[in-house]
């Protein structure tokens, strides 16, 4: 590599395990998510040239992502298996460890409850709550008003928190998670 | 950030920056302070505090995973460089296949020839140079809608297509814009041409259609017609394809116009 490309990589390669993560919470299947962020790397790599150059390189690569997630490219795996999780992913290593098997199904149902939120509500608490995105860098990166970020925001973790409550919320029509114990 | 623009009212987003982390000292001390007067609200923004660690702990697993190697910069590189090679290889096949097949290889630009070694050129391109060969020749009508009614053509355009155009600017290279036309895709897809004039009057025209074809990226791609003179760079984005062709045009200049629109395009559509 030369020059260039080591610079390219030094400011893109640190936020490789976000994006994946981000990738992985909305598609919840590590192959799709690794095709998405892939998708996303290639795209940034073609187009490092004609980014500002002051732009801060993790907000401009989520940019990215969360546009070719939102072009629906991905629409049809998804639509596929709605609710569903990579399974593998959740065996409690040692069943002996109760704290861990404990943990394991709070995340789980966080996980589960955050797939019935509606996908604008859904990118705004990982972007804000996980990946630690200022309101207004998410503002940005979503291409929407600072406002509407704290109104979706506000209520996507009201309606996070009835799902995991078992609240009925009359101004919903979606089923209701129940926890699991 | 609060309600009725009075400094001490806790507001909606004052509760969202409390459960961020993303107040400052004191207005966070008013928050605690009104979230020990109102308990229910004080159990609601716990919960959703909890939750808000619950959805960290459960994605930090994927965050600490070791990124697989397909994803690591240095190979996406190679694979980038190898695909552009491999892009020149196909399409000097391409160039060597038409110039031995001329019009018969012409007229066959959709189908793939028998004994299959050589790939034909996309259809897309095929359009886009058929078409600038027709259009470009017609002194007296060269375009459809012309660039005086720009704003029509261009919202015409992008709802035929379903695809907000922009017309390039290229001035500073020396072209003007004359105009454009609407034209049927071989898929079927509605086709748009602009057409634009240089400083010897000659025609350099963009061609773009829906192309979801697959096997191409947004890297340039060089293809030809010796027989007739005409060439052009092509790329395609999101599912769009785009032509820049002109005839007798050097390819450094020709490439030179490709990169401009491309760069505009890009420009237009954010990111």
């Amino acid at each position: 590599m030369g020059g260039g490309e080591h610079a390219m990589a030094a400011l893109i390669e640190p936020h490789i395990p976000a994006l994946r993560r981000f990738a992985w919470a909305l598609l919840r299947d590590t192959a799709a998510a690794d095709d998405l962020v892939q998708d996303c790397l290639e795209r940034a790599i073609a187009r490092w040239h004609l980014r500002r150059q002051d732009a801060d390189a993790k907000a401009w690569l989520f940019a990215i992502l969360h546009n070719l997630f939102r072009m629906g490219r991905r629409s049809a795996s998804r639509r596929g298996q709605a609710m569903s999780l990579d399974e593998e992913g959740w065996m409690v290593a040692d069943p002996t460890a109760e704290h861990v098997a404990e943990h394991r199904l709070i995340w789980r149902d966080a996980l589960l409850a955050l797939d019935a939120l509606a996908e604008e509500q859904r990118v705004l608490l990982l972007l804000v709550g996980v990946e630690d995105f200022s309101y207004e860098a998410a503002a940005q990166l979503t291409g929407v008003p600072v406002g509407t970020v704290m109104s979706r925001l506000s209520r996507g973790r009201e309606r996070l928190r009835r799902l995991i409550a078992g609240d009925s919320a009359p101004d919903t029509g979606k089923p209701q998670l129940r926890r699991v114990k | 950030m609060t309600v009725n623009g009075d400094p001490l009212s806790v507001g909606e987003d004052d509760l969202q920056g409390w459960l961020d982390a993303r107040l400052g000292q004191e207005r966070y001390a008013r928050v605690e302070a009104w979230l020990a007067e109102n308990p229910d609200a004080a159990i609601r923004f716990a919960a959703m505090a909890a939750q808000r660690q619950a959805l960290r702990g459960a994605l930090g697993e994927r965050y600490a995973e070791p990124v697989p190697a397909r994803l690591r910069v240095a190979h996406l590189m190679v694979a980038r460089r190898q695909s552009r090679l491999h892009g020149l290889r196909r399409m000097a096949a391409v160039a060597a296949w038409l110039m031995i097949g001329g019009v018969a290889g012409w007229a066959g630009h959709g189908l793939v020839p028998q004994g299959g070694t050589v790939t034909p050129m996309r259809p897309m391109v095929a359009e886009a140079l058929s078409a600038h060969r027709v259009f470009a020749a017609d002194a007296a009508r060269p375009v459809e809608v012309a660039a005086a009614q720009e704003a029509q053509l261009v919202g015409w355009l992008s709802n035929r297509l379903g695809w907000p155009l922009v017309a390039p600017d290229l001035a500073p290279l020396g072209y003007s814009l004359l105009g454009g036309r609407l034209l049927a895709g071989a898929a079927g897809d509605p086709a748009a041409q602009l057409m634009y004039a240089g400083p010897g009057a000659e025609r350099l025209t963009v061609y773009l259609r829906a192309d979801r074809a697959g096997g191409a990226g947004t890297e340039f791609r060089f293809a030809e017609v010796p027989a007739q003179g005409v060439a052009a760079f092509w790329w395609v984005d999101r599912g769009f394809g785009f032509a820049v062709a002109a005839d007798g045009l050097e390819r450094e200049a020709l490439q030179r116009v490709a990169e401009s629109v491309q760069r505009q395009v890009a420009r237009s559509h954010a990111l």
